[in-house]
């Protein structure tokens, strides 16, 4: 295919139009946003597709009707109790989960070659350490798949539990949490080894207290590699690493709306309140330094070579007396004086920190318009996020705080309002899609095409997969992925969302597809036949499986008239034939085009939005 | 106008020879119509917080060796810095001993330094500081569009289809700096970009995409019909084979810069790419993981340059990071968040082998904060020249609202091809979106 610059200006001034678009992105304003809704009440779907597709992953078949006779109210009550939802089906899916191992010597023998079980979910904390000294004791050093293997298991069983929980709010939660307390779990062997226990702190505090949650965060094995708290020890009167103190409190808590920078008198910063309590206005470049010293010997026991020898090499928080700045610290202080005593029992001063800052009025609003972000829209109204905010500090000292912010912001009218302001991150595309289409998750196999070397399917789909800018638990910086859609719709992110779908086709049987997508007899399920409906039911039939509403005329015909190639002479009122120019005993023909026309549903800037 | 492979090979090899004179004379690359000889940007982002103090060292200073004890550039032994020609006053700078290839940038007068340079603002935070240099206002973090993008549209690419591909960032993804460009695609590779939906119709699906994608305005449907325009294009113009570069070219930024080099080549207009390098943020042990940061940058930057060695008269390159690092070395041989950092300016128009700027010291009281490198050339002053001088664009009061006459002090790095053109500082081509940095959802039509 050529062509010239001339033909390719000439045929698309559509470019155009997307110029047009440009200025969305400028005069953006929750006004405007508001004022498009009437425009779009037409297409907007019921109750049941909203919360199946902002509570979770996208419905499955036989979802709809299930949340419909809930209700919304019924189906967030049933959600915010996810201990009390069977989910043994699910529990057998990870049990029958395969995930390939593989690597050779030097001189390219096979020294390790399975598909084995999920094996380190549930390991103890002390196991899972001792599992990393043993790879780091070996002779030679050992193969870096051995190191990341607990990462790759929790990335599958996260896959796993998205496509086949009925906790699909709690699996929401966790990976809102998991991107606001990030580590970046394949940038070091440490980080990899202990981060099933990591992903454990995410599942047991997604619904709990903040505060209790931020400091089980704080001491974790992996963020105390991942942000180096470990290795914060004072010298010279200064702490000794102030990155996890940084991120603290801009990123894990008050957020750098609150960061007021450098001020060399702290009685000119200012106070807020909140009902009857006064707090510092925001924080400063000096409350990250004091903060830091705060920290000093909160660390590991991992055998560092100034610990004391007779701790035993667990991995596990220590505080270590020996490290700790005893001097008094001056940290989010209303009045400017110290607030943390010098010389305070251990631990206290950290802990002290975590009060001044999760506590704080700033780290309510901070969080809130983040989990309404992730729940409603790139920019939520700001009524919803004050009502989240005064739930939150009204709990914040209890146990259930975050179900209780999580319920405020489900069941507000801004919530049901809320219909198509998300883009789909990549993770959420290809999983509703799977969801909607009865695909299974890739199992790896031992031996495939006759080769040991093949069959290491779910790696085959998630290189793919990473390739559209979703790194699940390995993004870098500390910031976890943007919740903006501006990250997610450059053209590369585009492209890459579009072409994954195919990966997961019965197409490429060599590269992986032992899914059970079977799209033609997902076909025949919605019961249409290809040799008898007209292409116009068949596209119907499926709008109504990926969708549920009625999407835009332009995207169904679109999907019609592919599907009868009308363009090339085919008839939307038949069903799918042959069309001149193509062999009518060709037995694939149809079914690529069934398959082609349910790709470009999924492609459709309809399915792209939640 | 439409070049055919044959012809732009041809145009090229026309070029180099070309180079034997001096100046390239805007060839195969310019975009349609376009007779302004505008530079290229590459503008190189060390995502991280680079710290400037050990990539361009002053070896000699008395407060840089008591505070870095043992994280320093050495002026001796095995890890001798670089020695850097016509520095500033006073100091003896080094190069990192791993940044061989920009030292011989730098020597060959390709290169000039800008030492002592970033954002005015001072933010200690990596996203803040991304922001505010990113969008452009060093007040605003929340500037709806990029200061690249106000760049292109206040020279009017962006609002026309002149120019199919005038803004690429090679690094996947679009950075802040392209906030807002309806011109802007990101790109990681250019041969494996294609729809791979259906073997037997994937150009039928592609064509039924192009018609549910202009159903709207949205910034979705706009960043589906760029992306097949992109699609078009680029199967219309790769060439073969595609470049490489040397096998010792380590990681990201060469595939990136490899990106960048053969799209320079396709003609495609490019004026603007954006490549990020990231891994900076050395807080713990850095010793070894910022050499080989160092010298990932330097080997590319030096693969890339002399790759397009045959348009360096038209390319200007930028590095820079959102801030330097902490002068005092921490307790775990690494660096805390600083202020003040380096900026690097690269190509065939640069008065380079020469270090610009002022050295404002490191003793405690000319410190920021008492702490950090103080700035001493805000970074809209280098590339306000740039974008005056190079870029042909006089509009320095759009791309960066809120800078004055009085700040704008110009170093004279680069050789100017825009000579006529004096600076507007008036603000007014800009939309009335500054501080308004909500982002529309996506509505559907």
């Amino acid at each position: 295919m050529t062509v010239s610059r001339r033909g390719f200006i000439v045929g698309t001034s559509a470019l155009a139009a997307g110029a047009v678009a440009a200025p969305l992105l400028e005069q953006a304003g929750a006004a405007q946003a508001q004022a498009a809704v009437p425009q779009q009440a037409a297409a907007t779907p019921p109750i049941e597709i909203i919360a199946l597709n902002k509570m979770g992953y996208g419905p499955r078949p036989d979802d709809v009707a299930r949340v419909r006779s809930l209700g919304l109210a019924g189906y967030v009550a049933e959600q915010l109790n996810p201990s009390a939802i069977d989910d043994s089906a699910c529990d057998a899916k990870l049990a029958a989960a395969r995930v390939k191992l593989y690597y050779t010597d030097k001189a390219g023998a096979v020294v390790k070659n399975s598909a084995a079980p999920l094996a380190l979910l549930n390991m103890p904390m002390d196991e899972l350490w001792a599992r990393y000294r043993s790879l780091e004791g070996m002779m030679d050093g050992a193969p870096w798949q051995e190191y990341m293997r607990p990462w790759e298991e929790v990335r599958v069983a996260t896959w796993v539990r998205a496509l086949y929980s009925k906790r699909q709010l709690q699996e929401l939660l966790v990976e809102f949490w998991h991107n606001h307390f990030n580590v970046n779990a394949s940038s070091g062997g440490e980080i990899s080894a202990v981060f099933p226990a990591y992903d454990r702190i995410m599942r047991e505090n997604c619904l709990g207290n903040f505060r209790a949650f931020t400091e089980a965060v704080g001491r974790s094995t992996a963020m105390m590699y991942y942000l180096d708290n470990r290795s914060n020890k004072a010298g010279g009167g200064e702490a000794g690493n102030e990155n996890y103190a940084r991120e603290l409190f801009e990123l894990h808590t008050l957020g750098s709306d609150n960061y007021l920078k450098f001020y060399d008198d702290r009685s000119k910063i200012g106070t807020v309140t909140y009902g009857d309590e006064t707090f510092a206005r925001g924080y400063i470049d000096d409350d990250v330094y004091d903060a830091a010293e705060c920290f000093t010997g909160w660390t590991l026991a991992d055998g560092h070579w100034e610990l004391p020898d007779t701790l035993p090499n667990n991995g596990q928080f220590y505080y270590y007396s020996k490290w700790h700045y005893t001097g008094d610290k001056t940290v989010l202080s209303p009045n400017g004086f110290p607030n943390i005593a010098a010389r305070q029992e251990p631990e206290k001063d950290g802990k002290d920190v975590y009060d001044l800052v999760c506590y704080h009025p700033g780290t309510a609003r901070h969080l809130c318009l983040k989990l309404c972000r992730r729940l409603l829209a790139d920019n939520p109204p700001s009524s919803v996020v004050d009502k989240a905010v005064a739930t939150w500090m009204q709990h914040r000292r209890s146990p259930d705080q975050i179900k209780r912010v999580v319920e405020t912001i489900l069941l507000s009218d801004e919530f049901k309002g809320s219909w198509g302001q998300k883009v789909k991150r990549p993770f959420e595309l290809v999983v509703s899609y799977m969801r909607a289409t009865n695909c299974g998750m890739p199992t790896d196999l031992e031996v495939a095409d006759g080769k040991p070397a093949a069959g290491g399917y779910w790696g085959n789909i998630l290189g793919n997969y990473n390739q559209a800018g979703h790194r699940l638990f390995e993004w870098p910086t500390p910031t976890g992925h943007p919740d903006l859609a501006t990250y997610w719709l450059s053209t590369n992110g585009m492209l890459r969302r579009w072409n994954i779908l195919d990966y997961l086709g019965v197409s490429h049987p060599q590269w992986g597809a032992n899914t059970g997508l079977d799209l033609l007899a997902e076909t025949r399920a919605l019961g249409v036949d290809i040799t008898k409906s007209s292409c116009t039911q068949i596209a119907d039939a499926w709008i109504g499986r990926l969708f549920g509403y009625g999407i835009s005329a332009t995207t169904r015909q679109a999907a019609i008239d592919f599907l009868a190639l009308k363009s090339m002479g085919g008839d939307p009122s038949k069903p799918p034939a042959a069309v001149q120019g193509e062999w009518a005993g060709d037995t694939n023909l149809v079914p690529d085009r069934v398959r082609g026309m349910i790709y470009l549903l999924a492609m459709s800037p309809e399915f792209q939005v939640r | 106008m439409s070049i055919s492979r044959r012809e732009f090979m041809i145009g090229c090899s026309t070029a180099i020879a070309a180079m034997a004179g001096g100046r390239l004379s805007g060839l195969s690359f310019a975009a349609p119509g376009d007779t302004t000889q505008r530079d290229i940007l590459l503008f190189v982002f060390l995502r991280g917080g680079c710290d400037s103090l050990n990539l361009v060292a002053p070896v000699s200073d008395r407060d840089y060796i008591a505070k870095r004890p043992s994280l320093r550039v050495p002026d001796s032994g095995t890890d001798e810095g670089w020695p850097i020609g016509n520095p500033l006053p006073g100091v003896d700078f080094r190069w990192h001993r791993a940044a061989a290839g920009l030292r011989d940038l730098y020597d060959n007068k390709s290169l000039a330094i800008v030492h002592a340079a970033g954002l005015t603002n001072g933010t200690r935070s990596h996203f803040d500081a991304m922001d505010y240099i990113e969008r452009g206002t060093p007040t605003s973090k929340v500037t709806a569009s990029g200061w690249i993008t106000r760049h292109l549209r206040s020279i009017g690419v962006g609002n026309s289809v002149d120019t199919t591909l005038p803004a690429v960032s090679a690094s996947g993804s679009v950075p802040a700096s392209l906030l807002g460009s309806s011109a802007a695609v990101g790109i990681n590779g250019v041969q494996s970009f294609s729809v791979q939906a259906s073997y037997r119709y994937n150009t039928a699906i592609q064509s039924a995409l192009r018609k549910v994608y202009a159903n709207g305005s949205s910034a979705m449907h706009a960043s589906g019909i760029a992306t097949l325009d992109t699609i078009d294009n680029l199967n219309s113009s790769v060439p073969q084979p595609e470049i490489t570069f040397p096998q010792n070219t380590p990681g990201d930024l060469a595939s990136a810069l490899r990106t960048v080099a053969n799209l320079i080549r396709m003609d495609v207009g490019l004026q603007v790419a954006t490549v990020d390098y990231g891994g900076w943020d050395t807080h713990e042990a850095q010793s070894m993981p910022f050499a080989n940061r160092v010298d990932g940058l330097s080997r590319a930057l030096y693969a890339f340059y002399n790759y397009i060695s045959a348009y360096s008269q038209r390319i200007t390159i930028v590095v820079m990071s959102e801030f330097g690092r902490r002068l005092r070395a921490n307790e775990t041989g690494g660096t805390d968040h600083g202020h003040g950092g380096v900026v690097l300016v690269i190509g065939g128009s640069v008065n380079g082998g020469k270090m610009y700027g002022s050295w404002p010291g490191l003793a405690e009281e000319q410190l920021d904060n008492r702490v950090d490198l103080a700035v001493t050339t805000d970074y809209r002053v280098v590339l306000g020249e740039l974008l005056l001088e190079r870029l042909g664009n006089p509009s320095l009061g759009v791309v960066f609202p809120g800078m004055t006459e009085t700040d704008y002090k110009p170093l004279n790095i680069l050789y100017p091809s825009f000579s006529s053109l004096t600076p507007d500082f008036s603000s007014s081509g800009v939309d009335g979106t500054l501080g308004n940095g909500v982002f529309l959802p996506v509505t559907m039509r």
